[in-house]
């Protein structure tokens, strides 16, 4: 993307134009902090901690934000949402808290963490957004929105019992012999273009892996060729004698 | 009489092991390898297998080996998903065998430079103004509003091959363009 746009610029006469092809990723590694804007601030599905002292998150803050004071964070690591992609945006009214905040929450491997650069809450109303006054929430509640095509845990469950959906494990025969979900059939990933035929098209089609990383392929692959399909993007670990466990 | 039947029986197992090789040889010479062009979809370490969406082909998967070439990538690591990547392969039985996994790189165009980390951290302590640059994220503007390089304004790509230069700043600074990754 940006060596095309760069192209683009040098096309119309710009002089120094450059490209950080390192970009994002680079960026991260290095141990920077990204910044989120107030509109995905407001309107994403994201954790918001505001890091400031409780009487002044309680004159002005966020809506949707929790409170944990600056201090406190490194002792509340249990707090966070077990599920290590919940996107984090740190606030406060000292930027350098929140580039601490970042660093801690990478430590504990969350990996999509990011600040605002709060500037009060006079600024967000006179940017036309909304502020809260009050008791500000203290525990973290925060869903994983599914992408298209993902299942839920719950419905994970419902379609082992169902007849009408069949589960295929896409592992390989060591992995699917060493233990799994009663009633999967196994296809492993490398032979599913070949073996399409033995996959009934007028039932629902779950594919699962280990972590969702073939999964997703799979699904990929058989939504291309006109299954109604679905996969775990969720942890399994299932024993010889039927019994599993799924997690995030 | 015994000693001769031994000899005959080496020589015979002699002639067919040459004529074995000669055959195998021959047959790996004639084994076609295809090359693909495609957007990685994913990648699996644990099943050596790499899947790549291929204009007018749709999702195609490979298995990869100890003996796959990675180029422009140590391992299958480095091959992430969405990014451009070519596949040469062969057919190993029921499956395709990729001989060697190139992760496509951009060419940098004539009279761009590239500018390291260390270089645009000094330049955002100084800040746009005393900078004199325009850091600009070529990114969907969905990922700029999720986390973006401070200081950063956002010019997705595909706006600005329909908008046209009017979207970039005016002339005289350093613009340093950013995306995903070094593709």
């Amino acid at each position: 993307m940006s060596p095309k746009s760069a192209g683009l610029a040098k096309k119309w006469g710009y002089g120094d134009v450059k490209v950080y092809s390192n970009g994002v990723p680079g960026w991260k590694k290095a141990g920077n902090y990204l910044v989120s804007t107030i509109d995905f601030v407001m309107t994403g599905n994201i954790v918001l901690v505001d890091l400031r002292s409780p009487q002044v998150v309680n004159a002005g803050h966020i809506p949707r934000a929790v409170n944990i004071p600056f201090k406190d964070l490194s002792g509340a690591k249990e707090k966070f949402p077990p599920s290590k992609v919940a996107p984090i945006v740190f606030y406060s009214d000292n930027i350098e808290d929140s580039k601490k905040a970042v660093n801690i929450a990478r430590k504990w491997g969350y990996k999509n963490n990011t600040v605002f650069p709060f500037e009060g809450p006079k600024e967000c109303v006179a940017k036309g957004y909304e502020i809260s006054t009050g008791e500000v929430a203290r525990d973290i509640h925060w869903v994983r929105k599914r992408d298209i095509g993902e299942i839920s845990l719950k419905d994970m469950d419902t379609a082992l019992k169902s007849d009408a959906i069949k589960v295929i494990d896409v592992r390989g025969m060591d992995e699917y012999e060493s233990g799994h979900f009663p009633g999967a059939f196994n296809i492993p990933l490398d032979t599913l273009p070949q073996r399409l035929k033995e996959i009934p098209k007028d039932k629902f089609i779950v594919v699962h892996c280990k972590t969702g990383v073939r999964g997703e392929m799979a699904y990929l692959l058989l939504k291309e060729k006109g299954y109604a399909v679905k996969y775990l993007n969720a942890k399994c670990k299932c024993k010889p004698d039927g019994t599993y466990w799924i997690w995030e | 009489m015994k000693k001769k039947r031994w000899f005959v029986a080496l020589s015979i197992m002699v002639a067919t092991g040459f004529c074995l090789s000669f055959i195998s040889v021959h047959q790996a010479a004639a084994e076609d390898v295809f090359k693909v062009k495609g957007n990685v979809k994913g990648v699996s370490g644990k099943a050596k297998t790499i899947s790549l969406s291929v204009k007018g082909k749709g999702s195609m998967v490979f298995k990869f080996n100890d003996k796959t070439r990675f180029i422009n990538a140590k391992s299958a690591r480095d091959m992430k998903k969405g990014e451009a990547a070519v596949v040469k392969y062969k057919s190993a039985g029921p499956d395709m065998l990729a001989v060697s996994i190139t992760k496509a790189i951009a060419k940098m165009p004539g009279g761009v430079s590239v500018i390291k980390t260390p270089e645009v951290a000094a330049l955002l302590k100084k800040g746009p103004k005393a900078g004199n640059y325009a850091l600009i994220d070529a990114r969907p503007a969905k990922r700029y509003k999720a986390g973006h390089i401070p200081t950063a304004i956002s010019i997705p790509v595909t706006n600005l091959k329909k908008g046209g230069k009017g979207l970039l700043p005016a002339k005289g600074k350093t613009l340093i363009f950013y995306c995903g990754g070094p593709t």
